[in-house]
């Protein structure tokens, strides 16, 4: 019996394998308001998949082999290019407040809209053009190039003709410069398997982003409470923004009433 | 090119609309691609619009205008292919059919990998506030907009921390103007020019020695929007009461700061009690900081008599009645070639009065009697420094430092004394000049060693001359026409001092320091007195009592290694001072060697908390104001003289700390001090009605023990924190009255009471708080018990973004006294109008009319009870501008 389920297994492994491989991984050297930190792009058939880690020792290769990365420990986004569907680990303010069976949620992010802009630099030996957009209460300034397909791309910023290799927002509290570009590279299996292991586990109990937020805001306040009602006898508190140091600061759904 | 462009694309698609280019991308194995990536670029390489394949492969492009273009079409692991399209027809479009692009080969595919090394722009130390994040432009100054910042904690006196830890320095743009008196600068520099707020963690002021000494210190380092640099910019303030009140503030702050000079110049001036002084105190007295590029640490500022009295039991705007002017420029030149250039100076006016009245009843061996006083006093001071320092960078690898500060001090004194119904007047002045100046050179000898050698030298002259009017010297003299008393004393000190330091980082807590030096002092000390009838005469006697000529000479070689090292959860260090101190008092040699050894070592643990525990022995000394062999009158109807001669008083101590928990959600901590003098200075007191005379003695063996504890819980539901605090303190200490054996006092003061503080986010909060504290004295002669309370709540409404009120209600109550509870109520309403950068604020101070206080205190002689005069209620309307 154990013998057929290793075999049942082991079968996809070979099916992908047997394919032509196409794979990318890039590696970024994050900075997030200075804290220094890392991020891995990697691109395998239909997934695009994002994260972040704070282990400066984290490398390719160990994050593969770190299976805590199937429970999502870090900012995870993967996106579905065929479904065009961006999964993504939930909010840390979220996670205890919701059913231990949801663990994902869903963002449906709006178009980006790019302007190209004439400028050019290089950037691990490709030649990278210069792009801006903004995306939810930051402007971004981006170099990609168009040496390699634009079909993967880190976090969110989706839609250039051309793989991203450094990124910031114009206030350079996130910053993500990529380190190490590696092509065709073979994803170790495991690690694909846990990807999908955790889209099929958690994709059909997925919470929508939007909630997700209001979760994580109601999770903020709690936390400035705290920390105002911290702080001195004699001290005249004045409330921070809710979303001040965030990376998604503003939200599509509530930009009418102008709310975060 | 680039407006040109765009400009361009605006008007051909305004006028020709777009075209079409449609097709599906293939390939080779007859499979649709998808997400191909396909770039239509014109002849000078600028891309004019891009489109992705679906799953099918098919593509549609929008191109604006015509013209001859290539189509880049790249997917992964296929070869690119460009492809050369022209559009020459609008609107019509051009439909490329199916596109095959070729896969690579298997062996083609051979993995890529290229990678770079990132110069390290991440420091770990600094964490960096953007301020656009944090402001809403209604901040009036740079301490409103540090208390947005989470993290970053000020206290009353403006007094930064940033998490537990207290900040040593703001910078701006990386320079330090105000070094440990950075409230002028956060106080009243306005908010708006700044760019981010960078906290640097690890902060050594002598860069050469960032990553090799081993600093626990914080720095603030304010950046400014480029569009703020080299420009003016400033604020003024300016507050009144009604003319019958009579009671004013004016602030006015002007700075200039780029990358290359730095200016600041302030002003201010106020009689409602603020002490001006604070924020340039650190000017005022020799550096007292215990790091490798200073020596000396040990040196104070001279001072022999005080002949004020200001209140030390409530703040400053209840009991300072004052008339405070200060002026100073600080200035900060970057020189091409590697030169700074420091300037600073001050020049302040002060003027403080306090009036107390007391009753004290001195009984003891038979002898006993009251005292009714009515006391008035008044001081005027006068300070002017200035402090030059120049800095160069040699290379990359070394530096030197020179600084030299002058100050010059002018105190007057003018006190009105009533004894017993007898009028006493006391008038005096001294002066005070200083000169220090000190040179530091560091040379880093690689990324985790340095070298640094300091001097410094620092000369000190302080004349002081008095009068005061009273029957001291009828009763000393039994002659009734001794009346006036004048007196002369004179102390100058000369310090020299050299140390050499070699530091050594082994990794990020692991460090080594080895000190080596030598200091040299020299005092003198002289006293004379005279006594005059009233029509001005000398009354002849015999003075040999009251006159002094003191010399004093010490030379200290010293050698201090210091190691720290943290493994795991362990911290662990210690110091180990060798001193051989050599003196010289009034002709007489001694020379002792004394080691100072001492420890520390801590424990972290996420879930047992943080336990930190350290013990030590170490030698204080009798400095000049304990070695006058003969009496000097400190006026107020006391003599002094010492017979202890120099003497090294060893002491120990045995400290421990203990934390647990979340400092923001609950949090216990607890700590305990043990300290023993083996050797400690005291009094014997020959008491007389109208004179006392303390003769220091030395004394064996006391003991201190304090201890603290904060339990702090945030109870959600009402969003507040409850704080439970306790403190407990003893000590004891022997005297003696009358050349009577020695008397022990045991003192104790127990405290315990609450806290609650609401975090609030709307528009009101609260904090409210009450202890009691239980003091018990206890002595061979008497005892006494007595309880003093004190409560307050604060109330906090948010009106509205721009108007806040404040109301800070005070209530205490002291034991002992015949006074019922006092209450102090104190209002505050600001309007902020973010459009003119402006407030304008109504204070209410004192508005329950609290005219005075009453305290009490016994000894194991004594009982007193004083009455101090409190600033009245006054109402105060001011405003307060940037620029």
């Amino acid at each position: 019996m154990k013998k057929i389920s290793f075999l049942i297994f082991l079968l996809p492994v070979f099916l992908f394998n047997a394919q032509i491989n196409s794979d990318i991984v890039i590696e970024y050297e994050v900075k997030i308001q200075t804290l220094p930190m890392r991020a891995f792009l990697v691109g395998s058939s239909d997934k695009s998949i994002f994260f972040l880690t704070t282990e400066q020792k984290d490398n390719a290769d160990n994050v593969f082999d770190n299976p805590k990365i199937a429970i999502n420990p870090y900012f995870f986004y993967i996106f579905d290019l065929d479904k065009n569907k961006m999964f993504q680990s939930l909010s840390f303010g979220t996670q205890p407040k919701v059913d231990k069976t949801i663990r994902l949620g869903i963002d449906d992010f709006p178009k980006l809209k790019w302007e190209l802009v004439d400028n050019s630099k290089n950037i691990l030996g490709y030649k990278c053009n210069k792009a801006l957009t903004s995306f939810r209460g930051r402007n971004y300034e981006v170099w990609y190039t168009t040496e390699i397909s634009g079909k993967y791309f880190p976090w969110k910023l989706k839609g250039l003709p051309g793989t991203i290799l450094s990124f910031t927002d114009m206030e350079h509290a996130y910053t993500f410069e990529a380190k190490t570009l590696t092509l065709n590279r073979k994803i170790p299996q495991e690690f694909l398997d846990r990807i999908t292991n955790t889209l099929k586990t958690f994709g059909n109990t997925a919470i929508f982003y939007k909630k997700d937020i209001e979760y994580e805001n109601e999770f903020l306040e709690e936390k400035r409470r705290e920390y105002l009602s911290s702080l001195p006898v004699g001290t005249k508190t004045l409330p921070s923004p809710l979303r001040g140091a965030s990376m998604e600061r503003t939200f599509e759904w509530n930009e009418k009433d102008g709310k975060p | 090119m680039k407006y040109f462009l765009i400009l361009f694309l605006i008007i051909s698609n305004i006028i020709f609309g777009q075209t079409e280019v449609l097709g599906k991308v293939y390939s080779d194995s007859g499979k649709p691609i998808s997400s191909a990536n396909l770039i239509l670029i014109d002849e000078q390489s600028n891309i004019i619009t891009f489109v992705f394949s679906n799953k099918d492969g098919i593509f549609v492009l929008n191109s604006p205008i015509t013209g001859d273009f290539k189509l880049k079409i790249t997917a992964l692991n296929f070869h690119p292919t460009i492809l050369d399209i022209t559009i020459s027809n609008k609107n019509i479009p051009i439909d490329l059919g199916k596109i095959t692009l070729v896969q690579l080969k298997e062996t083609e595919i051979k993995e890529v990998v290229i990678s770079r090394k990132i110069p390290i722009r991440v420091r770990k130390d600094t964490i960096e506030y953007s301020v656009k994040n944090f402001s809403n432009g209604t901040e009036q100054n740079v301490e409103e907009l540090l208390k947005k910042l989470p993290g970053i904690k000020i206290d009353k006196d403006g007094k930064i921390k940033y998490g537990d830890k207290e900040v040593d320095r703001v910078l701006v743009e990386n320079d330090d103007l105000f070094e440990r008196g950075y409230q002028t600068l956060t106080q009243n520099m306005p908010s708006q020019p700044l760019n981010t707020v960078q906290v640097l963690k690890h902060y050594s002021k002598n860069k050469l020695l960032k990553g090799v000494e081993n600093s626990e210190s914080i720095a603030l380092n304010l950046t400014l929007r480029a569009d703020a640099k080299d420009q003016w910019f400033g604020s003024v303030l300016l507050a009144s009461t009604s003319y019958q009140e009579n009671r004013r503030q004016g602030k006015f702050n002007l700075m200039n700061f780029s990358k290359k000079k730095k200016f600041y110049l302030l002003f201010n001036a106020n009689n409602l009690g603020l002490d001006e002084m604070k924020g340039v105190d650190y000017l005022i007295n020799p550096s007292s900081d215990k790091d490798v590029e200073n020596v000396g640490s040990d040196v104070n500022t001279l001072s022999i008599l005080n002949l004020h009295q200001k209140n030390g039991l409530f703040e400053d705007n209840r009991t300072n009645f004052n008339n405070d002017k200060l002026a100073s420029l600080n200035y900060i030149n970057n020189f091409k070639n590697n030169w700074k250039l420091k300037f600073v100076t001050i020049f302040n006016q002060t003027e403080n009065r306090n009036f107390i009245n007391s009753i004290y009843k001195y009984n003891y061996e038979n002898v006993s009697f009251t005292n009714i006083e009515n006391k008035t006093w008044q001081q005027t001071k006068q300070n002017i420094v200035a402090k030059i320092e120049v800095l160069k960078d040699i290379k990359k690898d070394a530096s030197l430092q020179f600084y030299n500060k002058l100050s010059y001090l002018q105190e007057d004194n003018n006190n009105q004394f009533i004894f017993n119904s007898a009028q006493n007047n006391q008038l005096g002045n001294n002066h005070l000049f200083a000169n220090e100046n000190k040179l530091v050179y560091t040379k880093k000898i690689d990324s985790s060693r340095a070298f640094v050698a300091v001097g410094k030298f620092i000369s000190q002259n302080r004349p002081y001359h008095f009068t005061e009017t009273n029957n001291v010297f009828q009763s000393i003299l039994n002659n009734p026409n001794a009346e006036n008393i004048s007196e002369n004393v004179h102390s100058n000190m000369n310090f020299g001092g050299v140390k050499l330091s070699y530091l050594k980082q082994y990794s990020e807590n692991h460090n080594f320091e080895l000190q080596l030096g030598d200091e040299f002092r020299k005092n003198n000390l002289t006293s004379d007195i005279s006594v005059f009838n009233s029509a001005g005469s000398e009354i002849l006697f015999d003075k040999s009592n009251y006159e002094n000529n003191i010399n004093f000479k010490q030379n200290k070689i010293f050698a201090q290694a210091k190691y720290n090292h943290k493994i795991k959860k362990w911290t662990f260090g210690g110091t180990l001072l060798n001193q051989l101190i050599s003196t010289n008092f009034n002709s007489q040699n001694k020379k002792q060697f004394v080691v100072s050894p001492n420890f520390n070592l801590s424990y972290e643990n996420k879930n047992w908390g943080t336990l930190s525990f350290s013990t030590g022995r170490s030698f204080s000394q009798t400095d000049i104001n304990d070695l006058n062999i003969n009496y000097i009158y400190r006026g107020s109807r006391n003599f002094e003289k010492s017979d202890v001669g120099f003497q090294l008083l060893p002491s120990y101590n045995l400290n421990l700390i203990y934390t647990v928990g979340n400092e923001l959600s609950n949090q216990l901590t607890f700590s305990a001090f043990y300290f023993r003098n083996e050797d400690y200075l005291s009094n014997n007191v020959i008491v007389n009605p109208n004179y006392s005379f303390f003769q220091k003695i030395l004394v064996k063996n006391n003991k201190n023990i304090s201890s603290n504890l904060e339990a702090k819980q945030y109870i959600k539901f009402i969003s507040s924190r409850f704080s439970l605090l306790g403190s407990y303190m003893l000590s004891d200490y022997e005297n003696s009255i009358n050349n009577q054996p020695l008397i022990n006092t045991k003192f104790s003061n127990t405290k315990v009471g609450f806290e609650m503080k609401s975090g609030w986010t709307k528009f009101f909060n609260y904090e409210l708080g009450y202890n009691f504290t239980f003091n018990n004295v206890k002595s061979d002669i008497n005892s006494n018990k007595y309880t003093d309370q004190k409560g307050f709540v604060n109330l906090y409404f948010r009106i509205s973004e721009e108007i806040n009120l404040q109301s800070n209600f005070e209530h205490h109550k002291y034991g002992s006294t015949a006074q019922k509870s006092i209450n102090f109520l104190d209002l505050n309403l600001d309007y902020k109008i973010k459009k003119y950068k402006m407030n304008v604020f109504i204070k209410g101070n004192n508005l329950l009319d609290v005219s005075s206080i009453q305290r009490y205190s016994i000894d194991n002689i004594s009982e007193s009870l004083y009455t101090q005069r409190l600033i009245s209620r006054n109402i105060l309307i001011g405003i307060n501008k940037n620029f």
